[in-house]
């Protein structure tokens, strides 16, 4: 076990509006974000002595914003804009999630480096279409793609679907009663972007395709916004506004996969099953101990893969269990409570993360899932950059 | 700033993929092998994903593959590919070893027929003096 296990607490969450195109800047909404996560805690700037993110925008093709503010949203930037740089004992900015850097935040608390910290992810929707190679050359990794149209990530995350599809003789029908009570969920999470829109199981069926079997509902949408955490120590987490939500163990994926296909599922569960390996020996927990699961589902897919790769179900097995329900919120394993990207909108894995923390400190509100006290949440693809948490009640 | 695209993108070789392209021009499909173990890898790497060594050729293959799975777009992917709908991505399986992916086009090939496990074959398909794609069709 993680010789800190339980040590390190969530203290804080914080959100600014999720919106399609806000008319503020990506700095003002991860302002107001960070503000919101801070109160939360019953923290205020001063407090702050560590921030971390990833805030590389993940536009694939076409121009990639490095604009500080506008595109993204750096730790050096946002110390200035809090006005914390002289005492800030560390930053950290990883590229690929944003939950490499909740990882590099826990240790910091652990070895004592600093007091709180805060991470962040900002995210902000480009000009024209998100995903639009508009260049005329292909380079590096692209060239082996972009010729053929693999340009657009739906496109890879297709391709592992249809193969699942077909090994396992299922078709998009077995996904809809999921796809469905993952929008109901949504309708009770206050941050939601698709609140106030529910859909049904015949809506999911017509939706416009984006790349066979994958539509427009199998694909989270890209949003304006941010949110937050506050990371500090059980000890003093205790002493703050909102009970913590204690940090159990974590463990991050290495699987790099066979190339020539950027998802390809088989090496995806092998990437999951040996994040989960790690992960239970991390935190001397099993399957059976999750009482909710929030899986990474910017594509829908993704949902099979960690459901699968985790052990929950064996491979193939996971659709059939989400098309019987045990997926829902009243379901046996009840998994993205909050509408996870899906209904939540594009924020790379925060939206795991909070509703993790959300549900262990019984703060789901028409959500919770009752007397919740493991939470699970994975992060990405399965494959290298992955990552899973669990975060656990205290007491 | 890159001119904005009115064709397919084009592969901007480097010096790693350059043999592999210049391959293709000459209407040849290679993949990277290991001379200290015979690993193949596609696309090329720096070092070996077998050993870890870094002594690397490219091998011509037989250019024949199974179909791993595909998708069918019905809106262009980008701009080139608007007098060519629908288009099938797909992933094929080259033969000579398992998990030896591509990612490519199938031409020639109706939808109604795909499957996994479809035996293909590779196409060359000139797009300009100094560019050929790779492209693979079934029912050969």
């Amino acid at each position: 076990m993680w010789a800190n296990s339980g040590k390190v607490a969530v203290a804080g969450v914080g959100y600014s509006p999720l919106e399609r195109r806000s008319a503020q800047s990506l700095a003002a909404l991860t302002v107001q974000a960070c503000d919101a996560a801070l109160a939360d805690a019953g923290l205020g700037r001063h407090d702050l002595d560590g921030v971390a993110t990833s805030p590389a925008m993940p536009r694939y093709g076409g121009k990639k914003g490095v604009d500080e503010g506008i595109d993204i949203v750096t730790p050096w930037y946002l110390s200035d804009l809090f006005g914390i740089s002289g005492h800030v004992a560390w930053t950290g900015s990883t590229n690929g999630m944003v939950t490499q850097s909740l990882i590099d935040g826990a240790l910091a608390i652990a070895a004592g480096l600093c007091r709180h910290v805060i991470v962040y992810r900002a995210l902000h929707v480009p000009d024209g279409r998100y995903v639009n190679f508009d260049t005329a050359h292909a380079v590096g990794g692209d060239q082996y793609l972009a010729p053929y149209g693999f340009n657009m990530p739906p496109a890879w995350a297709a391709i592992a679907l249809r193969r699942y599809f077909e090994l396992y003789g299922y078709e998009r029908a077995d996904f809809a009663r999921y796809i469905a009570d993952n929008r109901a969920n949504a309708q009770l999470n206050p941050n939601a972007f698709w609140r106030g829109k529910p859909i049904t199981a015949d809506d999911y069926l017509n939706s416009r395709m984006i790349a066979d079997p994958m539509s427009i509902l199998d694909c989270d949408i890209p949003v304006d916004g941010c949110c937050a955490l506050i990371l500090t120590s059980t000890e003093r987490a205790r002493d703050l506004r909102q009970r913590p939500a204690l940090l159990t163990g974590f463990a991050a994926g290495t699987r790099h996969g066979a190339g020539g296909t950027p998802m390809n599922m088989d090496d995806m569960w092998e990437g999951a099953r040996e994040t989960a390996g790690r992960l239970w020996t991390a935190t001397g927990l099993s399957p059976a101990d999750i009482d909710t699961a929030q899986l990474y589902d910017g594509f829908s897919p993704l949902v099979l893969t960690w459901l699968e790769g985790m052990g929950f179900c064996e491979q193939g097995e996971g659709l059939a269990f989400l098309r019987e329900g045990h997926g829902s919120l009243t379901g046996r394993l009840p998994i993205n409570t909050g509408g996870g990207a899906l209904g939540e909108g594009r924020l790379h894995g925060m939206t795991q993360l909070a509703e993790a923390v959300m549900q262990v400190t019984d703060r789901a509100g028409e959500r919770q899932v009752s007397g919740a006290h493991h939470a699970l949440a994975t992060i990405s693809n399965g494959l290298a950059k992955s990552t899973a948490f669990i975060f656990s009640r205290d007491g | 700033m890159m001119a904005p695209a009115t064709e397919r993108p084009l592969p901007l070789p480097d010096p790693l993929s350059q043999p592999f392209w210049d391959a293709a021009r000459e209407h040849r499909l290679c993949v990277q092998a290991c001379r200290q173990c015979d690993h193949l890898a596609y696309p090329p790497e720096i070092a070996c994903r077998g050993c870890s060594g870094g002594d690397l050729y490219f091998r011509e293959v037989s250019g024949r593959a199974t179909l791993h799975s595909w998708t069918v777009l019905r809106d262009p992917p980008s701009p080139g590919f608007r007098d060519r709908l629908p288009v099938i991505l797909a992933v094929v399986e080259l033969e000579e070893r398992k998990g030896l992916l591509l990612s490519t086009n199938l031409i020639d090939t109706a939808p109604e027929t795909l499957r996994i496990d479809l035996p293909v074959e590779v196409r060359f398909e000139d797009v300009s003096d100094d560019c050929t794609f790779i492209h693979f069709a079934g029912g050969a």
